[in-house]
């Protein structure tokens, strides 16, 4: 166990200066963003409400309140979303990669390290949930913040004084994507993101184990378990003509995503063991 | 430990984050107005078993669909995500049916006139209409039908193709019954008249023989170009006596083709018997709000303030009954209450609430036009919640 946590950590501090410049660059952008959409939003109320006299109403009728949702249209506050996204979907590929490349090749002392190559690989799987969950995390506890931040600059007339939980609920359409409604759902959403990258992971390994070989491997794997994960779904919609209730749906989604995960995770541990060449 | 500080700090933003983010939606309901039904007067065995399903809308966008009954509000979002899966918002009959015969229920659109139950069956039916891109009308309409005996729990299948199938844009199923065995399904259809933009509707009835799961009759009730009302109960599920339809009484382009067939615009049609009755009601008894048929009484409902006209018309004795006339506070000329006749009580809700006004609830028995229950929708907790906010009811249940 400690070892593990060790290797967490090694492969953690690996990435954690990148990491903290990503969140440094998120709060001072998400932040630049709530000042100059509350600018531009003021600016409209000065043009229209005191010069051309619009009343209040009208104004809110035609622009909306001020709220969080049209930070959402800022470039400063999406980029910096994009960029995490971006960098972290790299670092998939370059977690592993990055061992192979440059000049003394790292996986060779890595796997002759005295532990099981379960701690290497779950150490890079645990890594790369703890960097996506760090930045929903932070991204959660930004929001409110930023929304604190637009009631005290904008009137409050012109804000919908509302907790940020209370506007998921119907507005931010964008935020609700990567943040669903409930606990449950969203569960359900970042499981399939993990299964996703254990599958990508299998496919680097094949790669790692056969080369050119392996790449066609791997997408074949890719494709077998999206068709085996999907085939509820595939199933309901062709020739079971809806005969399985949305519940019993989602029980059988979650059983194939379990064996797709489980097959993953068995998949790559086998190719770590006895396959891997440096 | 020290070592691991960056490592520490990333898990305690993640649960910090996604923590409160997740605790304080799941407990967000709770400062939403908690409505419940008061009761004002009469027996609460009357009131204790209405179920009102409606959503709240807010002054500044937020709206949420909730159901309200005596004790408590449910808000959708308090309802878990598994539960929310199989959906809130269809009646309370089709979830028992769900639940007692998870099977039978399988692959089948959630719309109740679509079912029929008595003691010894169920029976479904739906119509499978496949497009081509041709005309924009289906180009092959199938029958899909079920019907289940409940005693021996075996299932006969319906698969016939419609008659004239070409000929029509679109067919819905609009009742289903089963007369002596025979399954009975009202069918509305438009054709297009030719060569025009006209569409004329049509409703059939068509039978079908649960022995040989064949089609065996096919009635057109009614055809016309501007279309026509079923003014049946939509949420009901048992067995009715008549089907009630009214003829749309706009004044169209080409009133001659209405006006030759009959004169009539209440058209009743006999299930058992298979007879079309029109109903001599004239057209200023017609302009009454609301029309509902219980058994073999038409019930015409005159909305004006603080009171409610019915008018009583009884297909078996063929004339009108009296006029009875109730009252009702906060019904206005043009508000549009939910209406619903059940077991020989008239339910009556208003729709609307907001901060300062009460939908009331009355319950009347239809044998002594006594009145059995009067009730409002009362918010639990109006002074801790301060906004404006809208409650608009869509349906009530009686469970």
């Amino acid at each position: 166990m400690s070892k593990y946590i060790k290797l967490v950590h090694f492969e953690f501090n690996r990435f954690s200066n990148i990491f903290f410049i990503l969140i440094g660059i998120t709060i001072v952008s998400q932040i630049i963003s709530v000042f100059t959409s509350a600018n531009n939003y003021l600016g409209n109320v000065n043009q229209m409400v005191y010069r051309e006299g619009m009343t209040k109403e009208q104004f809110i009728e035609q622009y909306d309140y001020m709220s969080l949702h049209q930070l959402t249209d800022s470039v400063w506050f999406v980029g910096p979303i994009a960029l995490c996204i971006v960098t972290l979907l790299i670092y998939l590929f370059f977690i592993w990669y990055r061992d192979w490349f440059g000049k003394n090749s790292f996986i060779y002392r890595l796997l002759m390290l005295p532990t099981s190559r379960v701690n290497l690989y779950m150490a890079k799987v645990t890594t790369i949930m703890l960097l996506v969950f760090g930045l929903v995390g932070l991204q959660l506890l930004l929001l409110p913040i930023e929304n604190m931040i637009l009631g005290i600059i904008v009137p409050s007339e012109y804000t919908m004084d509302l907790p940020v939980y209370e506007t998921f609920t119907y507005r931010y359409e964008f935020l609700v994507k990567l943040f669903p409604k409930t606990f449950m759902q969203f569960s359900v959403y970042y499981s399939v993101g993990l299964m996703g990258v254990l599958v990508l992971f299998t496919v680097i390994l094949f790669e790692r184990c056969f080369r050119w070989k392996g790449i066609a491997i791997g997408i074949i794997y890719c494709i077998l378990s999206a068709l085996v994960f999907t085939s509820p779904l595939i199933v309901q919609s062709t020739f079971l003509d809806n005969f399985f209730y949305p519940i019993e749906l989602l029980g059988l989604i979650v059983i194939t995503g379990l064996i797709v995960t489980t097959a993953s995770i068995m998949v790559s541990l086998y190719l770590l063991k006895n396959k891997i060449t440096v | 430990m020290k070592r691991y500080w960056k490592l520490i700090s990333v898990v305690l933003v993640i649960f910090l984050g996604i923590g409160i983010h997740y605790y304080q939606s799941a407990t967000a309901a709770s400062n939403n107005p908690q409505f419940f039904i008061n009761k004002i007067s009469g027996s609460s065995d009357e009131g204790n078993n209405i179920k009102v399903f409606g959503e709240i809308s807010t002054t500044e966008g937020y709206h949420e669909n909730l159901y309200i009954d005596e004790e408590e509000t449910v808000y959708q979002k308090e309802i878990s995500y598994l539960e929310d899966l199989n959906g809130m918002f269809f009646t309370p009959e089709l979830k028992r049916l769900q639940n007692d015969y998870l099977n039978f229920m399988r692959g089948k659109d959630l719309r109740p006139v679509q079912f029929f139950e008595d003691e010894t069956y169920i029976a479904y039916m739906t119509t499978d209409m496949v497009f081509s891109g041709e005309n924009f009308g289906p180009s092959k309409t199938t029958f899909r039908g079920e019907v289940l005996d409940k005693q021996t729990n075996t299932v006969v299948d319906i698969n016939e193709s419609m008659p004239n199938q070409n000929v029509y844009d679109y067919a819905f199923v609009e009742d289903v019954q089963m007369i002596n065995g025979d399954l009975k399904v009202v069918v509305r259809q438009s054709k297009r008249v030719v060569d025009g933009d006209q569409y004329s509707e049509e409703i059939h009835v068509y039978t079908f023989d649960t022995d040989s799961q064949m089609l065996i009759n096919d009635e057109t009730l009614v055809s016309e170009t501007n279309g026509q009302d079923i003014l049946s109960d939509f949420d009901d599920i048992d067995y009715q006596e008549y089907l009630l339809i009214q003829k749309s009484n706009e004044e169209g382009t080409d009133s001659s083709e209405s006006t030759k067939e009959s004169n009539s615009e209440l058209i009743a049609y006999n299930f058992e018997s298979s007879k079309l009755i029109e109903l001599p009601i004239s057209k200023e008894q017609l302009k009454y709000n609301t029309i509902i048929i219980d058994g073999s009484k038409v019930y015409m409902f005159k909305i004006a303030k603080d009171s409610l006209e019915t008018l009583v018309y009884s297909i078996d004795e063929g004339k009108l009954l009296s006029t009875k006339t109730f009252k009702m506070n906060g019904l206005e000329e043009g508000s549009n209450p939910i209406i619903k006749i059940e077991n020989n009580k008239l339910y009556v809700i208003n729709t609307k609430k907001d901060r300062e006004t009460e939908a009331s609830i009355v319950v009347t028995d239809l044998k002594t036009w006594k009145p059995l229950y009067e009730g409002a929708i009362k918010n639990a907790n109006l002074s801790e919640y301060q906004e404006d906010y809208t409650l608009h009811l869509n349906s009530l249940y009686i469970d």
